[in-house]
Protein backbone atom coordinates (compact mmCIF):
# COMPACT_ATOMS: atom_id res chain seq x y z
CA UNK A 1 0.00 0.00 0.00
CA UNK A 2 2.37 2.63 1.10
CA UNK A 3 5.04 1.67 -1.91
CA UNK A 4 1.52 1.81 -4.31
CA UNK A 5 1.12 4.97 -2.50
CA UNK A 6 4.84 6.58 -3.17
CA UNK A 7 4.67 5.60 -6.97
CA UNK A 8 1.36 7.36 -7.02
CA UNK A 9 2.52 10.44 -5.83
CA UNK A 10 5.42 10.32 -7.67
CA UNK A 11 3.09 9.97 -11.09
CA UNK A 12 1.61 13.39 -9.60
CA UNK A 13 4.48 15.38 -9.63
CA UNK A 14 4.62 14.28 -13.57
CA UNK A 15 1.27 15.97 -14.15
CA UNK A 16 0.58 18.20 -16.87
CA UNK A 17 4.05 16.29 -18.38
CA UNK A 18 1.86 13.44 -20.11
CA UNK A 19 4.38 10.92 -20.14
CA UNK A 20 4.24 7.71 -21.76
CA UNK A 21 5.43 5.29 -18.92
CA UNK A 22 2.94 7.45 -16.54
CA UNK A 23 -0.01 6.91 -17.90
CA UNK A 24 0.87 3.30 -18.93
CA UNK A 25 1.54 3.21 -15.21
CA UNK A 26 -1.94 4.18 -14.46
CA UNK A 27 -3.42 2.33 -17.07
CA UNK A 28 -1.85 -0.88 -15.66
CA UNK A 29 -2.96 -0.15 -12.03
CA UNK A 30 -6.08 1.00 -13.02
CA UNK A 31 -8.97 -1.45 -14.61
CA UNK A 32 -11.94 -1.66 -16.33
CA UNK A 33 -14.49 -3.83 -14.49
CA UNK A 34 -18.10 -4.17 -13.79
CA UNK A 35 -18.13 -2.17 -10.70
CA UNK A 36 -18.81 1.75 -10.22
CA UNK A 37 -20.84 1.61 -13.59
CA UNK A 38 -17.78 1.03 -15.66
CA UNK A 39 -15.48 4.02 -15.38
CA UNK A 40 -12.31 2.54 -16.21
CA UNK A 41 -10.66 5.98 -16.19
CA UNK A 42 -11.33 6.61 -12.07
CA UNK A 43 -7.67 6.24 -10.87
CA UNK A 44 -7.06 8.73 -13.48
CA UNK A 45 -9.24 11.23 -13.10
CA UNK A 46 -8.41 11.26 -9.06
CA UNK A 47 -4.75 12.31 -10.20
CA UNK A 48 -5.51 14.91 -12.09
CA UNK A 49 -4.17 18.17 -11.03
CA UNK A 50 -7.47 20.16 -11.23
CA UNK A 51 -9.36 17.31 -8.89
CA UNK A 52 -5.97 17.01 -6.41
CA UNK A 53 -6.17 20.84 -5.54
CA UNK A 54 -10.31 20.53 -4.84
CA UNK A 55 -9.75 17.86 -2.51
CA UNK A 56 -6.48 18.79 -1.06
CA UNK A 57 -8.78 22.58 -0.33
CA UNK A 58 -11.52 20.45 0.67
CA UNK A 59 -10.09 18.35 3.11
CA UNK A 60 -8.64 21.75 5.07
CA UNK A 61 -6.09 22.12 7.21
CA UNK A 62 -5.97 21.79 11.02
CA UNK A 63 -2.85 21.21 12.28
CA UNK A 64 -3.64 19.84 15.67
CA UNK A 65 -5.76 17.45 14.36
CA UNK A 66 -3.57 16.03 11.70
CA UNK A 67 -0.63 15.43 13.91
CA UNK A 68 -2.13 14.09 16.72
CA UNK A 69 -0.34 11.45 17.97
CA UNK A 70 -2.15 8.24 18.32
CA UNK A 71 -3.84 6.90 21.81
CA UNK A 72 -1.69 4.89 23.55
CA UNK A 73 1.49 6.99 23.12
CA UNK A 74 0.09 10.42 24.02
CA UNK A 75 1.91 10.04 27.59
CA UNK A 76 4.97 9.20 25.80
CA UNK A 77 5.80 11.53 22.72
CA UNK A 78 5.43 15.16 24.32
CA UNK A 79 9.27 16.28 24.46
CA UNK A 80 10.81 19.65 26.06
CA UNK A 81 13.46 21.01 24.21
CA UNK A 82 15.97 24.12 24.03
CA UNK A 83 15.86 25.62 20.44
CA UNK A 84 17.51 28.95 18.67
CA UNK A 85 15.68 30.64 16.41
CA UNK A 86 16.96 28.35 13.53
CA UNK A 87 16.49 24.72 14.78
CA UNK A 88 12.98 26.17 15.71
CA UNK A 89 12.64 26.68 12.23
CA UNK A 90 14.34 23.00 11.31
CA UNK A 91 11.88 21.73 13.33
CA UNK A 92 9.00 23.01 12.13
CA UNK A 93 9.87 22.64 8.80
CA UNK A 94 10.16 18.49 9.71
CA UNK A 95 6.73 18.76 11.36
CA UNK A 96 5.15 20.36 8.31
CA UNK A 97 6.93 17.62 5.56
CA UNK A 98 5.65 14.89 8.56
CA UNK A 99 2.11 16.63 8.23
CA UNK A 100 2.32 16.22 4.39
CA UNK A 101 2.85 12.44 4.76
CA UNK A 102 0.08 12.40 6.97
CA UNK A 103 -2.25 14.25 4.45
CA UNK A 104 -1.18 12.03 1.46
CA UNK A 105 -4.47 10.59 0.05
CA UNK A 106 -4.63 6.89 -0.16
CA UNK A 107 -5.19 6.49 -4.30
CA UNK A 108 -9.14 5.82 -5.08
CA UNK A 109 -9.17 2.93 -7.71
CA UNK A 110 -11.15 0.24 -9.36
CA UNK A 111 -10.95 -3.12 -8.33
CA UNK A 112 -8.19 -5.27 -9.73
CA UNK A 113 -9.05 -7.07 -12.89
CA UNK A 114 -8.34 -10.65 -12.36
CA UNK A 115 -6.74 -12.59 -15.40
CA UNK A 116 -8.22 -16.11 -15.30
CA UNK A 117 -7.34 -16.96 -19.23
CA UNK A 118 -5.78 -20.53 -18.31
CA UNK A 119 -1.84 -20.07 -19.42
CA UNK A 120 -1.39 -24.06 -19.79
CA UNK A 121 -4.04 -27.01 -19.73
CA UNK A 122 -2.74 -30.33 -18.87
CA UNK A 123 -5.36 -32.50 -17.84
CA UNK A 124 -3.25 -35.58 -18.03
CA UNK A 125 -1.07 -35.36 -15.12
CA UNK A 126 -4.90 -34.29 -12.79
CA UNK A 127 -4.21 -37.98 -10.91
CA UNK A 128 -0.89 -36.53 -9.19
CA UNK A 129 -2.29 -32.96 -8.25
CA UNK A 130 -4.01 -34.20 -4.69
CA UNK A 131 -4.71 -30.08 -4.31
CA UNK A 132 -3.78 -26.92 -5.32
CA UNK A 133 0.00 -25.56 -5.68
CA UNK A 134 0.76 -22.27 -5.69
CA UNK A 135 3.42 -20.88 -7.03
CA UNK A 136 5.06 -16.94 -5.96
CA UNK A 137 7.70 -15.32 -7.28
CA UNK A 138 9.57 -13.97 -4.23
CA UNK A 139 12.48 -11.92 -6.23
CA UNK A 140 14.11 -8.32 -4.82
CA UNK A 141 11.25 -6.06 -6.23
CA UNK A 142 12.90 -4.51 -9.86
CA UNK A 143 12.27 -3.30 -12.60
CA UNK A 144 10.65 -6.28 -13.42
CA UNK A 145 8.57 -6.23 -10.40
CA UNK A 146 7.87 -2.35 -9.62
CA UNK A 147 4.78 -3.52 -7.29
CA UNK A 148 3.17 -6.17 -4.96
CA UNK A 149 0.75 -5.98 -7.75
CA UNK A 150 2.90 -7.37 -10.78
CA UNK A 151 4.29 -10.33 -8.70
CA UNK A 152 3.44 -13.32 -10.26
CA UNK A 153 1.34 -15.72 -8.29
CA UNK A 154 0.09 -18.73 -10.06
CA UNK A 155 -2.42 -21.77 -9.10
CA UNK A 156 -2.08 -25.10 -10.79
CA UNK A 157 -5.46 -26.64 -10.00
CA UNK A 158 -6.29 -30.06 -9.73
CA UNK A 159 -7.95 -30.59 -12.88
CA UNK A 160 -4.14 -29.73 -14.20
CA UNK A 161 -4.83 -25.84 -15.22
CA UNK A 162 -2.61 -23.20 -14.43
CA UNK A 163 -3.78 -20.14 -13.77
CA UNK A 164 -2.92 -16.43 -12.19
CA UNK A 165 -4.33 -16.84 -8.86
CA UNK A 166 -7.31 -14.66 -8.14
CA UNK A 167 -6.90 -11.21 -6.13
CA UNK A 168 -7.87 -11.96 -2.79
CA UNK A 169 -5.52 -15.62 -3.36
CA UNK A 170 -2.70 -13.33 -4.49
CA UNK A 171 -2.69 -10.72 -1.80
CA UNK A 172 -2.93 -13.47 1.26
CA UNK A 173 0.34 -15.37 -0.62
CA UNK A 174 2.02 -11.89 -0.73
CA UNK A 175 1.05 -10.77 2.83
CA UNK A 176 2.61 -14.50 4.08
CA UNK A 177 5.95 -13.88 2.31
CA UNK A 178 6.18 -10.38 2.14
CA UNK A 179 4.79 -8.90 5.41
CA UNK A 180 4.37 -5.71 6.50
CA UNK A 181 4.31 -4.30 9.98
CA UNK A 182 1.06 -3.70 10.73
CA UNK A 183 -0.62 -6.54 8.24
CA UNK A 184 -2.00 -9.52 9.69
CA UNK A 185 -1.96 -12.59 6.82
CA UNK A 186 -5.27 -13.18 7.07
CA UNK A 187 -7.52 -10.37 6.95
CA UNK A 188 -9.50 -9.89 10.50
CA UNK A 189 -13.17 -10.44 11.05
CA UNK A 190 -13.63 -7.09 11.82
CA UNK A 191 -14.15 -5.94 8.20
CA UNK A 192 -16.91 -8.65 7.80
CA UNK A 193 -20.30 -6.56 7.01
CA UNK A 194 -22.25 -7.59 10.06
CA UNK A 195 -19.65 -6.36 12.68
CA UNK A 196 -18.82 -3.37 10.41
CA UNK A 197 -21.98 -2.40 11.02
CA UNK A 198 -21.32 -2.08 14.25
CA UNK A 199 -18.37 -0.79 14.31
CA UNK A 200 -19.81 2.51 12.16
CA UNK A 201 -19.57 4.97 14.96
CA UNK A 202 -17.60 8.28 14.71
CA UNK A 203 -14.95 7.21 17.28
CA UNK A 204 -13.80 4.24 14.81
CA UNK A 205 -13.91 5.82 11.49
CA UNK A 206 -10.20 6.88 11.31
CA UNK A 207 -9.29 3.83 12.82
CA UNK A 208 -10.72 1.79 10.47
CA UNK A 209 -10.19 3.51 7.78
CA UNK A 210 -6.39 3.23 8.68
CA UNK A 211 -6.15 -0.58 9.45
CA UNK A 212 -7.91 -1.11 5.85
CA UNK A 213 -5.17 0.96 4.10
CA UNK A 214 -2.72 -1.01 5.92
CA UNK A 215 -3.98 -4.06 5.50
CA UNK A 216 -5.40 -4.06 2.08
CA UNK A 217 -4.44 -2.73 -1.10
CA UNK A 218 -6.22 0.25 -2.70
CA UNK A 219 -7.90 -1.93 -5.74
CA UNK A 220 -8.31 -5.23 -3.19
CA UNK A 221 -12.56 -5.69 -3.71
CA UNK A 222 -12.55 -5.96 0.38
CA UNK A 223 -10.74 -2.55 0.39
CA UNK A 224 -12.95 -1.18 -1.79
CA UNK A 225 -16.04 -2.62 -0.15
CA UNK A 226 -15.29 -1.99 3.70
CA UNK A 227 -14.67 1.91 2.51
CA UNK A 228 -17.40 2.57 0.15
CA UNK A 229 -19.33 1.51 3.03
CA UNK A 230 -17.55 3.47 5.87
CA UNK A 231 -17.58 7.02 3.33
CA UNK A 232 -21.26 6.12 2.34
CA UNK A 233 -22.32 6.09 6.22
CA UNK A 234 -20.25 8.91 6.80
CA UNK A 235 -22.58 10.81 4.28
CA UNK A 236 -26.11 9.50 5.13
CA UNK A 237 -25.02 10.66 9.07
CA UNK A 238 -23.53 13.82 8.03
CA UNK A 239 -20.22 13.07 10.25
CA UNK A 240 -18.01 15.30 7.84
CA UNK A 241 -16.37 16.96 10.52
CA UNK A 242 -14.70 13.75 11.78
CA UNK A 243 -12.83 13.07 8.55
CA UNK A 244 -11.89 16.49 7.95
CA UNK A 245 -8.11 17.34 8.18
CA UNK A 246 -7.58 13.59 7.61
CA UNK A 247 -6.28 12.03 4.39
CA UNK A 248 -9.58 10.09 4.07
CA UNK A 249 -11.26 13.57 3.15
CA UNK A 250 -10.19 13.55 -0.53
CA UNK A 251 -11.05 9.86 -1.47
CA UNK A 252 -14.63 10.17 -0.13
CA UNK A 253 -15.30 13.12 -1.58
CA UNK A 254 -13.76 11.69 -4.68
CA UNK A 255 -16.79 8.76 -4.21
CA UNK A 256 -19.57 10.83 -3.13
CA UNK A 257 -19.36 12.20 -6.67
CA UNK A 258 -18.41 9.19 -8.43
CA UNK A 259 -21.71 7.27 -6.77
CA UNK A 260 -23.68 11.14 -7.22
CA UNK A 261 -24.42 11.32 -3.79
CA UNK A 262 -22.82 15.38 -3.08
CA UNK A 263 -25.90 16.26 -1.93
CA UNK A 264 -25.46 16.11 1.97
CA UNK A 265 -21.66 17.11 1.44
CA UNK A 266 -23.41 20.41 0.17
CA UNK A 267 -25.67 20.26 2.93
CA UNK A 268 -22.51 20.12 5.38
CA UNK A 269 -21.37 23.34 3.77
CA UNK A 270 -24.62 25.36 3.23
CA UNK A 271 -25.19 24.74 7.12
CA UNK A 272 -22.35 25.96 8.29
CA UNK A 273 -22.03 29.14 5.74
CA UNK A 274 -18.66 27.56 3.43
CA UNK A 275 -20.57 28.30 0.52
CA UNK A 276 -17.20 28.72 -1.19
CA UNK A 277 -16.38 24.60 -0.18
CA UNK A 278 -19.90 23.46 -1.73
CA UNK A 279 -19.23 25.32 -5.01
CA UNK A 280 -15.49 23.44 -5.30
CA UNK A 281 -17.80 20.37 -4.57
CA UNK A 282 -20.12 21.16 -7.22
CA UNK A 283 -17.32 21.99 -9.23
CA UNK A 284 -15.38 18.52 -8.39
CA UNK A 285 -19.22 16.49 -9.59
CA UNK A 286 -18.64 18.07 -12.87
CA UNK A 287 -15.01 17.33 -13.60
CA UNK A 288 -16.37 13.49 -12.40
CA UNK A 289 -19.10 13.11 -14.53
CA UNK A 290 -17.77 14.74 -17.17
CA UNK A 291 -20.27 17.87 -17.29
CA UNK A 292 -19.43 21.47 -18.25
CA UNK A 293 -18.16 23.62 -15.70
CA UNK A 294 -20.69 26.43 -14.50
CA UNK A 295 -19.13 29.88 -14.20
CA UNK A 296 -20.67 32.80 -11.90
CA UNK A 297 -20.61 33.83 -8.56
CA UNK A 298 -19.82 31.01 -5.63
CA UNK A 299 -23.93 31.58 -4.98
CA UNK A 300 -25.36 31.24 -8.92
CA UNK A 301 -23.18 27.83 -8.92
CA UNK A 302 -24.98 26.77 -5.84
CA UNK A 303 -28.20 27.88 -6.74
CA UNK A 304 -27.85 26.62 -10.43
CA UNK A 305 -26.84 23.17 -9.56
CA UNK A 306 -29.79 22.37 -7.41
CA UNK A 307 -31.74 23.55 -10.01
CA UNK A 308 -30.31 21.01 -12.63
CA UNK A 309 -30.73 18.54 -10.22
CA UNK A 310 -34.21 18.85 -9.19
CA UNK A 311 -34.76 18.98 -12.99
CA UNK A 312 -33.15 15.73 -13.72
CA UNK A 313 -34.78 14.16 -11.30
CA UNK A 314 -38.39 15.19 -12.24
CA UNK A 315 -37.60 14.24 -15.94
CA UNK A 316 -36.55 11.09 -15.00
CA UNK A 317 -39.91 10.50 -12.54
CA UNK A 318 -42.14 12.13 -15.58
CA UNK A 319 -40.48 9.77 -18.21
CA UNK A 320 -41.35 6.49 -15.45
CA UNK A 321 -44.48 7.70 -15.35
CA UNK A 322 -45.11 7.55 -19.44
CA UNK A 323 -43.51 4.04 -19.53
CA UNK A 324 -45.69 2.54 -17.16
CA UNK A 325 -44.25 -1.04 -18.01
CA UNK A 326 -40.38 0.01 -16.99
CA UNK A 327 -39.77 -2.17 -14.48
CA UNK A 328 -36.86 -0.90 -12.11
CA UNK A 329 -35.07 -3.49 -9.28
CA UNK A 330 -35.51 -2.53 -6.15
CA UNK A 331 -32.19 -1.58 -5.63
CA UNK A 332 -32.46 1.07 -8.28
CA UNK A 333 -35.78 2.33 -6.60
CA UNK A 334 -34.04 2.48 -3.22
CA UNK A 335 -31.35 4.66 -4.80
CA UNK A 336 -33.59 6.70 -6.53
CA UNK A 337 -36.04 7.68 -3.74
CA UNK A 338 -32.57 8.49 -1.43
CA UNK A 339 -31.47 10.65 -3.96
CA UNK A 340 -35.35 12.66 -4.41
CA UNK A 341 -35.06 13.20 -0.53
CA UNK A 342 -31.63 13.84 -0.28
CA UNK A 343 -32.39 16.58 -3.02
CA UNK A 344 -35.30 17.93 -1.30
CA UNK A 345 -33.47 18.39 1.96
CA UNK A 346 -30.62 20.40 -0.18
CA UNK A 347 -33.52 22.67 -1.70
CA UNK A 348 -34.70 23.27 1.98
CA UNK A 349 -31.55 24.25 3.33
CA UNK A 350 -30.81 26.37 0.54
CA UNK A 351 -34.24 28.10 1.14
CA UNK A 352 -33.23 28.65 4.80
CA UNK A 353 -29.90 30.01 3.59
CA UNK A 354 -31.22 32.22 1.43
CA UNK A 355 -33.54 33.64 3.43
CA UNK A 356 -30.79 34.06 6.25
CA UNK A 357 -28.70 36.20 3.71
CA UNK A 358 -31.81 38.03 2.75
CA UNK A 359 -32.93 39.15 6.32
CA UNK A 360 -29.08 39.66 6.74
CA UNK A 361 -29.08 42.08 3.57
CA UNK A 362 -25.71 40.44 2.39
CA UNK A 363 -26.29 38.85 -0.58
CA UNK A 364 -27.95 41.23 -3.85
CA UNK A 365 -27.88 38.77 -6.61
CA UNK A 366 -31.15 38.58 -8.16
CA UNK A 367 -31.48 35.52 -8.61
CA UNK A 368 -34.31 33.86 -6.57
CA UNK A 369 -35.28 29.82 -6.76
CA UNK A 370 -38.51 29.32 -8.73
CA UNK A 371 -40.44 27.35 -6.90
CA UNK A 372 -41.89 24.03 -8.68
CA UNK A 373 -45.71 23.51 -9.14
CA UNK B 1 57.14 -20.69 12.74
CA UNK B 2 54.47 -19.41 10.23
CA UNK B 3 55.74 -21.89 7.83
CA UNK B 4 56.37 -25.03 9.81
CA UNK B 5 52.83 -27.49 9.52
CA UNK B 6 52.62 -29.20 13.42
CA UNK B 7 50.14 -32.23 13.89
CA UNK B 8 47.43 -29.90 15.42
CA UNK B 9 47.09 -28.50 11.91
CA UNK B 10 47.59 -31.83 9.99
CA UNK B 11 44.64 -32.92 12.25
CA UNK B 12 42.59 -30.01 11.52
CA UNK B 13 42.60 -30.57 7.85
CA UNK B 14 39.75 -32.17 5.91
CA UNK B 15 39.77 -36.07 5.79
CA UNK B 16 37.49 -36.25 2.70
CA UNK B 17 38.80 -34.17 -0.30
CA UNK B 18 35.62 -32.47 -2.40
CA UNK B 19 35.05 -35.04 -5.61
CA UNK B 20 31.93 -32.65 -6.25
CA UNK B 21 31.00 -32.32 -9.66
CA UNK B 22 28.14 -30.73 -10.11
CA UNK B 23 26.32 -27.85 -8.67
CA UNK B 24 22.40 -29.10 -7.36
CA UNK B 25 19.24 -27.21 -7.12
CA UNK B 26 17.46 -29.60 -4.55
CA UNK B 27 15.18 -30.03 -1.30
CA UNK B 28 16.68 -29.65 1.55
CA UNK B 29 14.56 -31.19 4.60
CA UNK B 30 13.96 -28.54 7.52
CA UNK B 31 10.65 -28.87 10.04
CA UNK B 32 10.34 -31.08 12.68
CA UNK B 33 8.53 -34.09 13.25
CA UNK B 34 6.01 -35.20 11.83
CA UNK B 35 6.13 -31.50 10.05
CA UNK B 36 8.61 -31.95 6.94
CA UNK B 37 9.22 -28.43 5.44
CA UNK B 38 11.44 -27.98 2.32
CA UNK B 39 13.78 -25.39 1.38
CA UNK B 40 15.18 -25.30 -2.10
CA UNK B 41 18.75 -24.65 -2.12
CA UNK B 42 22.15 -24.48 -4.36
CA UNK B 43 24.79 -26.76 -3.03
CA UNK B 44 27.34 -28.69 -4.87
CA UNK B 45 26.45 -32.49 -5.50
CA UNK B 46 27.99 -34.07 -2.38
CA UNK B 47 27.37 -32.31 0.44
CA UNK B 48 24.69 -33.30 3.17
CA UNK B 49 21.27 -33.03 2.38
CA UNK B 50 21.03 -30.52 5.05
CA UNK B 51 24.74 -28.50 5.60
CA UNK B 52 27.38 -26.67 3.26
CA UNK B 53 24.40 -24.67 1.12
CA UNK B 54 25.51 -21.99 -1.10
CA UNK B 55 21.86 -20.27 -1.38
CA UNK B 56 18.55 -20.48 -0.36
CA UNK B 57 16.05 -19.55 -3.30
CA UNK B 58 12.89 -21.07 -2.04
CA UNK B 59 10.63 -23.40 0.00
CA UNK B 60 8.01 -25.58 -0.58
CA UNK B 61 5.31 -26.36 1.81
CA UNK B 62 4.18 -30.55 1.22
CA UNK B 63 1.32 -29.96 3.90
CA UNK B 64 -1.92 -28.80 2.33
CA UNK B 65 -2.81 -24.95 4.16
CA UNK B 66 -6.41 -24.52 5.35
CA UNK B 67 -7.15 -23.06 1.76
CA UNK B 68 -6.57 -26.57 0.11
CA UNK B 69 -2.92 -25.22 -1.25
CA UNK B 70 0.41 -26.49 -1.24
CA UNK B 71 2.55 -23.28 -1.52
CA UNK B 72 6.24 -23.12 -3.16
CA UNK B 73 7.68 -20.08 -3.34
CA UNK B 74 11.11 -19.30 -5.77
CA UNK B 75 13.28 -16.66 -6.46
CA UNK B 76 13.14 -16.72 -9.85
CA UNK B 77 15.90 -13.87 -10.74
CA UNK B 78 18.28 -16.38 -8.40
CA UNK B 79 16.95 -19.75 -10.02
CA UNK B 80 18.00 -18.01 -13.55
CA UNK B 81 21.71 -16.96 -12.42
CA UNK B 82 22.41 -20.25 -10.71
CA UNK B 83 21.11 -22.32 -13.80
CA UNK B 84 23.43 -19.89 -15.65
CA UNK B 85 26.23 -20.98 -13.65
CA UNK B 86 25.39 -24.33 -14.58
CA UNK B 87 23.49 -25.74 -11.63
CA UNK B 88 21.69 -29.00 -11.93
CA UNK B 89 18.11 -29.30 -10.56
CA UNK B 90 16.79 -32.36 -8.58
CA UNK B 91 13.65 -34.97 -10.22
CA UNK B 92 11.78 -33.28 -7.95
CA UNK B 93 12.56 -29.79 -8.46
CA UNK B 94 12.46 -30.27 -11.80
CA UNK B 95 8.58 -31.60 -11.10
CA UNK B 96 7.69 -28.33 -9.35
CA UNK B 97 9.11 -26.48 -11.89
CA UNK B 98 6.73 -27.98 -14.41
CA UNK B 99 3.86 -27.62 -12.48
CA UNK B 100 4.80 -24.45 -12.46
CA UNK B 101 4.90 -23.37 -15.97
CA UNK B 102 8.54 -22.24 -15.85
CA UNK B 103 9.29 -25.51 -17.66
CA UNK B 104 7.81 -28.30 -19.25
CA UNK B 105 6.01 -30.74 -17.22
CA UNK B 106 8.69 -33.58 -16.42
CA UNK B 107 8.14 -36.71 -17.76
CA UNK B 108 8.24 -38.00 -13.86
CA UNK B 109 5.06 -36.51 -13.40
CA UNK B 110 3.03 -37.74 -16.46
CA UNK B 111 4.74 -41.84 -15.32
CA UNK B 112 3.25 -40.95 -11.91
CA UNK B 113 -0.10 -39.64 -13.06
CA UNK B 114 -0.09 -42.29 -15.64
CA UNK B 115 0.64 -45.57 -12.98
CA UNK B 116 -2.39 -43.89 -10.38
CA UNK B 117 -4.57 -43.91 -12.99
CA UNK B 118 -3.92 -47.64 -14.17
CA UNK B 119 -4.02 -48.34 -10.53
CA UNK B 120 -7.40 -46.47 -10.34
CA UNK B 121 -9.01 -48.60 -13.43
CA UNK B 122 -7.28 -51.88 -11.47
CA UNK B 123 -9.55 -50.89 -8.38
CA UNK B 124 -12.67 -49.86 -10.55
CA UNK B 125 -12.50 -53.38 -12.46
CA UNK B 126 -12.18 -55.27 -8.72
CA UNK B 127 -14.26 -53.69 -7.45
CA UNK B 128 -16.86 -54.33 -10.21
CA UNK B 129 -16.42 -58.38 -10.44
CA UNK B 130 -16.36 -58.36 -6.54
CA UNK B 131 -19.95 -56.59 -6.38
CA UNK B 132 -20.77 -59.31 -9.52
CA UNK B 133 -19.94 -62.21 -8.10
CA UNK B 134 -22.29 -60.81 -4.81
CA UNK B 135 -25.13 -60.37 -6.70
CA UNK B 136 -24.65 -63.83 -8.36
CA UNK B 137 -24.22 -65.52 -4.96
CA UNK B 138 -27.48 -63.72 -4.01
CA UNK B 139 -29.47 -64.91 -6.89
CA UNK B 140 -28.20 -68.62 -6.31
CA UNK B 141 -28.98 -68.27 -2.65
CA UNK B 142 -32.60 -67.63 -3.62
Amino acid sequence: MAALSRKICFLTKLNGHSSLTCDRLIRRLSSSDKVLKERPDLLHLFLKPKVTAILKKLTGKNSQKTMEPMIARRAVTSKYKMLTDEELKQEMERARQVEKTRLQMPPYMNARRWNNRPLSCDPDIAPVLTSKYIFVDISEASKRIPVNHARTVLCRHKNGVLQHADVETHDRIVRTYLPVPGQEVLTPPLFEEDRLKELLTPVWYTYLLEYACTQLEPDNPEFLRVTHTIYEHIAKEGHFHHLEATRFFGPMAFHLAVIDKLESLIIFYIESDRLSDAKDVILLGQIVNDEPETEGSVFTIVQMYVKDQVEKVYNTIQTQSQQATVVKSEKDQRIFQEKVQGLEKLQNVLKTFTRKLASTGIASTGNTIRKRS
Amino acid sequence: MENTVVLEDLKKMRRFIDRSKHLMIRLSLRGCTNRPFYHIVVQKNRSPRDKQIKDQIGTFDPLVNQFGERIVALDFDKLRYWTGMNAKCSTPVLQLLGLSGFYPIHPTTRLQAMRIQKKGEEEKLRKQSNSEEKTQEAAQEK
